[in-house]
């Protein structure tokens, strides 16, 4: 009996999910449930996915990140800037390479320097955007390069997006290290008691700065992808992603307050977010309604967490 | 010996904040080769600096209280729509009142739930960040803003100060600078603001109404979006649904330049007004000097870190 | 004899505050060692100095008998050194396997961990210990028994055979005890020495082979646990000196006094438990006992800062149900925190504003009147002798004395006629105490009223009128008069709830106070 009922509490969020697709079928099945659609809502669930599981990592060390959209629109100008001259190659790993260090500073400024998470990401969300910003003179930089604009378009029997798969790919990786490498339980110590994790002899400073790194990394490859998907790279097109990230790893249970959460779960929060902008739109009420319902569950979510601590 | 430190390092941090004023104005002096320095430029800065500083003053009492408001751009954004919204049914002075009301709300909105809830007051205000963000577009449709009301009705009143057009948003930045300046170092609200963010239990087991204090800042902190609103549309005349998210940003970089501790319980707001001072002086340097405005935000990330990192060094080495 | 650990002539020093002096202790391998004391006699000094985890000023440690210069904590650990830190070195969120192998799991080819061995591994530590739990348990989810033992297994699984347990029998039930003392036992007959620190004297008496007290830093004495009893090494950790004469029980009698304070039923907790007393005009009521016995509990919940779950609090009169700060304080009823750093003080502020704090309230108008402000916050901080720079020097500043008095001068006016003290002496020098105990007494003159909770003894005897002591969430005994002495407290520490206590001298739980 409390095998089922723990069950039932770890499936909280597929069955907001199967609530949703459901609400949608019942409703607005043709103008949701068509190929296109779908597809779009899987890439876009990919793009979202790969950025949640980056701040889902920061928020269980016990820190949060700001610098989501900025990083993502980084990786994309820089990505599209470099495509012409320096080939896939370059303006695949240079991006991830930028953003992997610009995560490990956002790390070292608040462990080395001691500044809240909130206000370094800050900090470095304008950095960074001001970075984008002098690499594009401010502009939209297009992507012609067909290899690059065949990421967003290819499928795996034209129904899965590659996007997804990556998804899936990156999903997977995370789960086997989790469980099968110390620094998997690490990092859920550093969060869950970081007294106890010093006891444990963990290098709890160098494990958190190293999460940052991880997660900018991640938000490098949400970047890259939806320079693919809308074929340029211009500095804004994360704006709003820190939202989203936060939401939807709230959304999939994973804790404020650290060393709490699955990060299949908080993966499957950023499905059911775009599964969400998906239904409204198919309902379509105003498209500028998102706004309040994005607030309202990022919000309504982390009462709903913090009720009974 | 002790007393004679404590002065010493009182005066010392005084004097960062002019020394940082002085060096900022120095420095774009040089860059736009005197012509920053030109009185009618000067006028131009402070009166750039209007809304950005009613912002900024509300966000330091939030901030000094141990809280954040990232709601602030969109408020100012809300608020610009809200104008427009309520003046075909109100008219220009009704739908004021009425745009005015509803930012106060989403404030009042804001501190209830922080001081009744266990949310932290960033994941409250990134909500309302986001619902203000949404109620801008929808109460405007969508459609871009002009409103001309406030600039033809307003400008002539001040036509016999020597400042112009420049007269209304100075005189409302300095009325915004001497009510938050008395509201924080001269009232009894101001105490418990001190008092919450320096240590909220304490506070509490010593009788501060947290909640009220909480529900005044967030308040108020909302009513100056609002007032920042009305500047930004008599100086603009029109604006995109949505406009405004940069305050954020400058009213988080004057707080912090302006000498307020980031975990709260320190600061002042003639420090943030040199905060305001010094970001409007390098904002115009920089135009005048012809750098890009999406390098500007970087260099003003840079400067934000800078200082915090600079801040956390002192109370370390404390 | 053969030594596990011998420490010759160890001291620590703070600045100019002595946390250890000149302490020898030898431990023979395979001994259970009790060690007890006070709060801040020195018990977690020492035992970080073993675990590595602090240097001693002076003095050598040896191991097995021979001499270590330099003892980190990776040293001590590969020595064979262990601490289980009252299950603080657990993390709540994870398994019980994986918090005994965190910081030490076994990995195979590729650094994978080999998460079948270390079940195994965990299952078989935790049975050889005596206990069975799935070990894919969260801790969070474990009684505070067996999260003790998972701690201790966590030592064990890293070949530890020099022990130290600290605080580990907090927050244990009488049955939980047992079981923890045949885990600790059945390592002895392995030759694992243990250190075992703790206040609850039974608990040591019961445990130990030999027993050392500490006080104030030194070694008191080290005495042989079958020859000792509870109460007498109570009187061995509380030492017998007394600052003051009791005072004299007519002084205990307020019958006729206006009651200012009445609790009964009270309780935060849904067991059986519960609290009466009664403060009148004029008295001071003062409360001791253990720690973790409830005292803080009992005073927070009269406050309003922690919910009760059943009883009442009248005041005056005058039953209050929902209670809060800011009701109780409207009331005239003020409360000086334990903790003066978390609840007390506003650190960056100055003296000024802290103590003018609660009569913000009162101002009228818009504006301060800061003059008047002023003008009382350096009456009231010159009234308990502050030593201050000036009345605007940050709080911070301060030494913990003056921060404590800074903390206690904000309730000293007419307009607050009863006052609880949690804990006020905690950290400070004596000066500042006899200027808070003056500034206690001269309320109580004024006919205020006054509780204040104390582990102090040396404080409360000849101060308070009256003296509940609280063992284990019960009001075991209410002393008046002669009867507030050292020996006679201490004899209430080891009462036992289901045993009948002991007789002479005292009322039982049921009549407290009244």
């Amino acid at each position: 009996m409390d095998r089922v009922k723990s069950l039932l509490k770890e499936l909280d969020v597929v069955v907001i999910l199967g609530a949703l697709l459901l609400v949608a079928a019942i409703f607005r099945a043709s103008t949701f449930y068509n190929l296109d659609n779908l597809f779009a809502i899987l890439e876009l669930s990919a793009v979202l996915g790969i950025a949640t599981l980056g701040e889902a990592l920061v928020l269980i060390v016990r820190g949060v990140d700001i610098s989501v959209g900025a990083m993502m629109g980084l990786a994309g100008t820089l990505s599209a800037f470099l495509l012409p001259d320096y080939g896939m190659a370059a303006a695949v790993l240079l991006p991830l390479l930028a953003c992997g260090l610009l995560g490990l500073a956002n790390g070292l400024l608040i462990e080395k320097g001691r500044i809240p998470p909130i206000v370094a990401t800050i900090g470095m969300m304008w950095v960074v955007g001001g970075l984008a910003g002098s690499i594009s003179s401010g502009r939209l930089i297009p992507i012609q390069e067909q290899a690059f604009q065949n990421i967003a378009l290819g499928s795996i029997f034209e129904v899965v997006p590659l996007f997804f798969v990556g998804l899936l790919v990156i999903g997977v990786v995370a789960l086997f290290v989790r469980s099968n490498f110390s620094i998997g339980r690490y990092v859920y110590a550093v969060g869950g008691d970081e007294g106890a994790a010093y006891y444990s002899a963990i290098p709890v400073s160098r494990i958190r700065i190293a999460v940052y790194g991880v997660a900018g990394i991640l938000y490098g490859i949400a970047g890259l992808l939806m320079a693919s998907y809308v074929r340029s790279g211009m500095p804004a097109v994360g704006k709003g992603y820190e939202f989203k990230a936060i939401t939807a790893a709230v959304l999939g249970g994973i804790a404020l307050t650290g060393g709490r959460g699955n990060l299949l779960k908080a993966i499957l929060g950023a499905v059911i977010l775009i599964v969400l902008y998906g239904v409204v739109t198919a309902f379509a009420v105003s498209p500028y309604i998102q706004g309040i319902i994005q607030g309202c569950i990022l919000v309504g979510a982390v009462y709903y967490a913090t009720r009974h601590d | 010996m002790q007393l004679a430190m404590t002065r010493a390092a009182a005066g010392l941090q005084r004097y960062n904040q002019l020394f940082l004023l002085i060096v900022v104005v120095a420095v774009a002096t040089v860059i736009s080769r005197g012509v920053f320095l030109r009185p009618s430029n000067l006028v131009l800065v402070i009166a750039s600096a209007s809304a950005a500083g009613l912002v900024s003053f509300g966000q330091a009492l939030v901030v000094v209280g141990g809280g954040f408001d990232l709601s602030v751009g969109s408020l100012v954004a809300m608020s610009i729509s809200a104008i427009v919204f309520f003046r075909t049914d109100l008219g220009m002075v009704g739908g004021t009142i009425a745009a005015v009301m509803t930012a106060v709300l989403a404030g009042l909105v804001s501190g209830l739930l922080v001081s009744r809830t266990k949310i932290p007051p960033f994941i409250v205000t990134l909500g309302m960040l986001s619902v203000a963000d949404s109620m801008s577009w929808i109460l405007a449709a969508g459609q871009p803003i002009t409103v001309s009301e406030y600039n033809d009705a307003i400008a002539p009143l001040f036509a016999f100060l020597p400042l112009g057009q420049n007269a209304f948003p100075i005189l409302v930045l300095v009325a915004g600078f001497i009510g938050t300046s008395l509201l924080l170092h001269r009232s009894k609200w101001g105490r418990y603001i001190y008092a919450i963010g320096s240590n909220e239990a304490a506070a509490r087991i010593a009788g501060v109404p947290v909640m009220k204090t909480k529900l005044l800042s967030y308040g108020l902190s909302a009513f100056l979006c609002a007032m920042a609103a009305i500047i930004y549309l008599y100086q603009n005349l029109s604006a995109t649904p949505g406009e405004g998210a940069d305050y954020l940003l400058l009213s988080f970089a004057a707080t912090i330049l302006g000498g307020v501790h980031m975990y709260g319980g320190s600061g002042s707001i003639p420090g943030v007004l040199v905060g305001v001072l010094c970001l409007a002086s390098i904002t115009s340097a920089l135009t005048i000097a012809g750098v890009a405005p999406s390098i500007y935000q970087g260099v003003l990330g840079v400067i934000v870190l800078a200082v915090v990192l600079f801040q956390s060094r002192l109370r370390l080495r404390r | 004899m053969n030594y596990r650990i011998e420490l010759e002539n160890v001291s620590k020093r703070y600045g100019n505050t002595v946390a250890l002096q000149d302490v020898s202790i030898a431990i023979p391998a395979g001994q259970i060692r009790g060690l007890v004391g006070e709060n801040g006699a020195g018990k977690s000094t020492l035992s970080k100095i073993i675990a590595g985890d602090i240097r001693p000023s002076a003095g050598s440690v040896r191991l097995n008998g021979s001499e270590v210069p330099h003892l980190t904590p990776a040293a001590a650990r590969s020595a064979g050194i262990g601490i289980v830190h009252q299950w603080g070195d657990l993390v709540p969120s994870m398994t019980v396997e994986e918090n005994i192998f965190l910081g030490n799991e076994i990995r195979g080819q590729f650094r994978i961990l080999r998460k079948g061995e270390m079940r195994r591994k965990a299952r078989t530590v935790l049975r050889e210990l005596g206990i069975d739990i799935d070990t894919r348990r969260l801790v969070s989810e474990l009684s505070p028994a067996h999260k003790q033992i998972v701690a201790i297994s966590k030592a064990l699984v890293q070949e530890c055979d020099l022990l130290i347990v600290d605080e580990g029998g907090v927050s244990l039930d009488k049955k939980e005890t047992v079981l923890l003392h045949s885990v600790l036992r059945r390592l002895r007959e392995q030759k694992v020495t243990i250190i075992y620190i703790s206040h609850l004297l039974d608990d040591v008496v019961g445990l130990s082979d030999e027993i050392s007290v500490l006080r104030n830093g030194a070694l008191v004495e080290t005495l042989d646990a079958r020859n000792t009893t509870a109460e007498q090494l109570a009187v061995a950790v509380v030492g017998h000196e007394m600052r003051r004469a009791p005072r004299d029980a007519a002084v205990a009698d307020f019958t006729g006094r206006r009651t200012l304070l009445d609790v009964e039923n009270l309780s935060w907790t849904a067991d059986r438990a519960s609290f009466a007393l009664r403060v009148r005009e004029g008295e001071i009521l003062g409360i001791t006992g253990p720690e973790g016995a409830g005292k803080s509990e009992l005073l927070r919940t009269i406050f309003g800062l922690m919910p009760a779950t059943r009883g009442t609090v009248t005041h005056a009169g005058e039953t209050i149900g929902a209670r809060n700060a800011r009701r109780m304080l409207d009331r005239g009823v003020a409360f000086v925190p334990e903790d003066r750093f978390t609840e007390g003080l506003l650190l960056n502020r100055s003296i000024e504003e802290n103590i003018s704090l609660p009569k913000l309230s009162f101002q009228r108008g818009f504006f301060l009147d800061r003059k008047a402000l002023r003008a009382e916050a350096t009456r009231k901080a010159t009234q308990i002798k502050t030593k201050m720079a000036s009345i605007d020097s940050q709080a911070g500043d301060l030494s913990g004395g003056n921060q404590q008095k800074v903390v206690v001068s904000r309730w000293l006016e007419d307009g607050y006629h009863l006052l609880l003290l949690d804990e006020p002496y905690k950290g400070i020098d004596i000066g500042a105490k006899d200027d808070i105990n003056e500034a206690i007494r001269a309320m109580a003159d004024r006919g205020h009223g006054v509780v204040v909770i104390s582990t102090e003894f040396a404080e409360l005897i000849g101060l308070v009128t009256t003296l509940l002591v609280i063992v284990n969430r019960r009001i075991v005994a209410t002393l008046t008069g002669d009867a507030i002495n050292p020996h006679e407290i201490v004899r209430y520490y080891q009462y036992d709830v289901e045993t009948p206590g002991p007789s002479a001298g005292a009322t039982g739980p049921s009549a407290a106070a009244h």
